[in-house]
């Protein structure tokens, strides 16, 4: 019996010790992946409306420059995130004046996402029934009014469906911008669990991110209901 | 008010619309019609600009539509309203707010817009449904929201695609109504798109039949539709099982033929002037005694158009009595033609 309150006392111990890390960690999670996507979704949104505009049946079809950001997106989609992250150091570098820590993994994590955002909006966009967008026209709408008169705000309950896909893809990548020197929890479970096995602080740092997942999803289920 | 003149669209090397000239005048309700594909919504979105063209003309309330700068085309819009066969209305807007579209459009201040919404959903019959979700509307209740749309910016003309064919049959006849009233309300000049025959038969006064992006006819839609020239029949599905025998004959009650005296007999019976159409048709037994003859009913309808009651008959006779048949009625003015039998093959399937 004592030697079980002793394990218990063991526990709480070694999890006060490390709880101002975690929490620590936590905070710097949501700092890169809040800032990544809310970035990634302003450019992928910028991108997804190029897309639709010169796409095939678009309001403003120009074939070539389609083709280019069409294959641009799709290389774009095809760089694994561990190989962009090293490959734009100079440019994070640039924009974030240095290549360590959160603010500085904030760069490669909105770079990666915008081409796959863009692709998910343009999809959304393209959801929009057609006929809404004649009416739209066939009552003397431009293309700036139709495009954020209608499209944007019909296509809103999947777009926030599509936030919360954004989201939880950026932090699991957040875990390997925490590889090179980004914090955040994955950072923190790394170098805890794989380099110093303790296991229990990876396994915090695990339930953690599980739990945070949850709550985006959740949460944008929510407003996906109540916007529709 | 329009005025189409040898309008062509091309896809390609394959022509969507072939020489199309037609003429609606301010305040009338022109009809479109031909089967699905026959060209008419292309057409018709040519006359808003929606579609482009490859030759040929069209003039809207003066202006040349395929020449219209971006800006001056959305100002031409303004002033023409469209409804659809679907509704096209938004989904995540109710129904105040979709009526309210236009005007956000053009920048309409809140309080006037606020009215004019009010107003046109009282001209529509939806008052009270203003917070409501297109999705929780019949499809009656869906067009009415899109006919007060159309309005909302007070247009000079209404193009209509296919306002009914998604609706039942009395609901149908209640668009038709409202569609009317609007027209003679405020002289509203309508331009209707349909494959219901009996739509335009109803509401226009004269149409463009649509084959194949080829014109088949146009004119008063009572000429067209009571006794159409041979090649028209089968397009507007007037078809009879004739008698193989004969000579099958029409007869014309209420709208004249092309040799028809004018002030005829024959003259267009009103609906509601107590006379039924039968007495006219009288002059069938009439006939049968003072030429003492026997013949068969083919067929035969009465049916509305605009306001008057107008209808046709069918009948055969044998082939050495069609002479003084026809001779019979011609001294009485009254309306025939000789319907010929389709050509073996032809496919009568009617």
């Amino acid at each position: 019996m004592p030697d079980f309150y002793g394990q218990i006392s063991v526990f709480l111990e070694r999890l006060a010790r490390i709880a101002p890390e975690l929490g620590l960690a936590t905070l710097e999670t949501l700092y890169m992946v809040g800032l990544a996507t809310f970035f990634s979704l302003l450019a992928g949104s910028a991108l997804a409306v190029l897309l639709i505009l010169t796409g095939p049946g678009g309001l403003r079809p120009m074939p070539r420059l389609y083709r280019v950001l069409d294959a641009a997106v799709n290389l774009g989609r095809s760089f694994p995130f561990i190989i962009l992250l090293i490959a734009i150091l100079p440019l994070t570098r640039l924009i974030a004046g240095t290549t360590i820590g959160s603010t500085a993994s904030i760069v490669p994590l909105t770079i990666a996402a915008v081409p796959f955002v863009g692709r998910l909006m343009e999809g959304c966009l393209l959801e929009v029934d057609a006929g809404v967008i004649e009416a739209a026209r066939s009552f003397g709408a431009g293309n700036a009014r139709i495009i954020f008169r209608v499209l944007f705000p019909e296509a809103l309950p999947p777009i926030i469906l599509n936030a919360a896909v954004t989201a939880i893809t950026l932090l699991g990548y957040s875990a390997m911008a925490g590889a090179v020197g980004g914090g955040g929890l994955g950072d923190l479970a790394i170098r805890y669990g794989y380099n110093r096995f303790q296991m229990d602080v990876m396994a915090y740092a695990v339930v953690i991110l599980v739990v945070l997942v949850q709550i985006m999803q959740s949460a944008c289920n929510f407003l996906y209901k109540k916007l529709r | 008010m329009i005025q189409v003149n040898g309008l062509c669209k091309k896809f390609g090397a394959h022509f969507v619309l072939r020489d199309i000239t037609l003429r609606v005048e301010k305040g009338e309700i022109f009809g479109i019609v031909g089967h699905s594909g026959a060209g008419k919504s292309t057409l018709l979105r040519c006359l808003n600009g929606l579609e482009t063209y490859s030759g040929g003309s069209v003039r809207v309330m003066g202006r040349e539509v395929g020449s219209l700068g971006q800006k001056e085309m959305l100002n031409l819009r303004r002033r023409m309203g469209m409804i659809f066969q679907t509704f096209n209305l938004m989904e995540r807007r109710n129904v105040f707010e979709n009526v309210a579209f236009p005007l956000e459009v053009w920048r309409v201040p809140k309080e006037r817009a606020r009215e004019r919404v009010e107003d046109l959903l009282k001209l529509v019959g939806l008052e009270g449904k203003s917070s409501v979700r297109p999705g929780n509307l019949s499809g009656g209740q869906k067009q009415r929201v899109g006919i007060a749309r159309a309005l909302a910016l007070r247009p000079d003309i209404l193009l209509c695609d296919e306002p009914t064919s998604a609706l039942d049959p009395h609901t149908t006849a209640s668009i038709l109504d409202l569609l009317q009233d609007i027209n003679e309300r405020f002289s509203l000049t309508i331009v209707l798109v349909t494959h219901q025959m009996e739509v335009v038969k109803r509401m226009c006064g004269r149409t463009l039949l649509l084959d194949g992006g080829l014109p088949q006819g146009t004119g008063e839609t009572s000429s067209l539709f009571l006794a159409p020239p041979e090649h028209l029949r089968r397009l507007i599905q007037e078809e009879y099982a004739l008698l193989s025998g004969g000579v099958n004959i029409r007869l014309v009650f209420g709208s004249p033929v092309p040799d028809a005296s004018p002030g005829a007999a024959a003259g267009p019976l009103r609906a509601n002037s107590g006379k039924a159409p039968g007495s006219s048709s009288g002059i069938i037994s009439a006939m049968a005694r003072d030429l003492d003859l026997d013949f068969s009913i083919v067929g035969g309808r009465l049916e509305r158009y605009g306001n008057d009651i107008l209808g046709f008959l069918i009948i055969n006779v044998e082939a050495e009595e069609a002479g003084s048949v026809l001779e019979y009625l011609r001294v009485r003015n009254v309306s025939r033609q000789i319907v010929e039998r389709p050509a073996p093959g032809g496919g009568a399937d009617a």
